[in-house]
């Protein structure tokens, strides 16, 4: 599964640490999603998407 | 997140106190052999060294990380069926060389107690339990070290 959350966070130009903290999970989750090792849950996909403003598919799509 | 509502850890701080526990008891154990005790207190020290190595050992592996949520949760189970298909292998393959060692005529008492060790000490339900904190705690710390070379 792809996303984009690295461009969506430098187009915020947040840090992963604050988009962590926003959502609640650990800098090592959002890394690991972020190099495509981990594939986040539901919930956190929503959480995520909603973060940014957007709908989860346009957050993540599959390969 | 909510999953980690239903997944029962003991507080982070149990984690530092484990750490400390462990350390302390591995030195023990280790600086007892140096000491020149006599046979009976160094049997002593390693049955109350190997008992705290573990307290701290279970507290370490058992306690929340600072932050505590799913890719953690995910690192622990997937640590934990790695530990648990090792030594289940290990226990298959012990077993299978015993069973074949057997067909040849009964085994000399050395060597059977040298696979009865093997079975009692490495291959054990304990080993599981140190396998997963190993495994747990590499993967936990090659995140960490991948993050801080990508800044």
């Amino acid at each position: 599964m792809k996303n984009n959350i690295r461009v969506e966070r430098a187009v915020l130009r947040i840090s992963q640490q604050e988009l962590a903290d926003a959502v609640g999970v650990s800098r090592q989750t959002i890394y690991a999603i972020e190099n495509g090792k981990f594939i986040p849950s539901t919930e956190l996909a929503l959480k995520l998407s909603a973060y940014f403003g957007k709908t989860v598919n346009d957050i993540f799509s599959l390969d | 997140m909510n999953t980690q509502k239903k997944v029962f850890l003991l507080p982070y701080k149990c984690q530092v106190v484990g750490w400390f526990i462990a350390g302390a008891a591995l030195l023990v154990m280790i600086g007892s052999f140096f000491f020149g005790l006599d046979a009976m207190l160094l049997v002593r020290f390693q049955i109350y060294g190997m008992l705290f190595l573990y307290v701290g050992c279970f507290l370490v592996g058992f306690s929340r990380e600072k932050t505590e949520d799913e890719f953690t949760l995910y690192l622990r189970t997937s640590s934990a069926l790695t530990a648990l298909l090792v030594i289940c292998a290990l226990r298959f393959l012990l077993h299978t060389v015993l069973a074949i060692l057997q067909l040849s005529g009964p085994l000399e008492k050395d060597f059977h107690d040298l696979l009865k060790d093997a079975f009692d000490g490495f291959a054990s339900f304990g080993s599981v339990f140190i396998l997963y904190l190993i495994l747990y705690k590499i993967r936990l710390g090659r995140y960490n070290k991948e993050m801080a070379d990508e800044e």
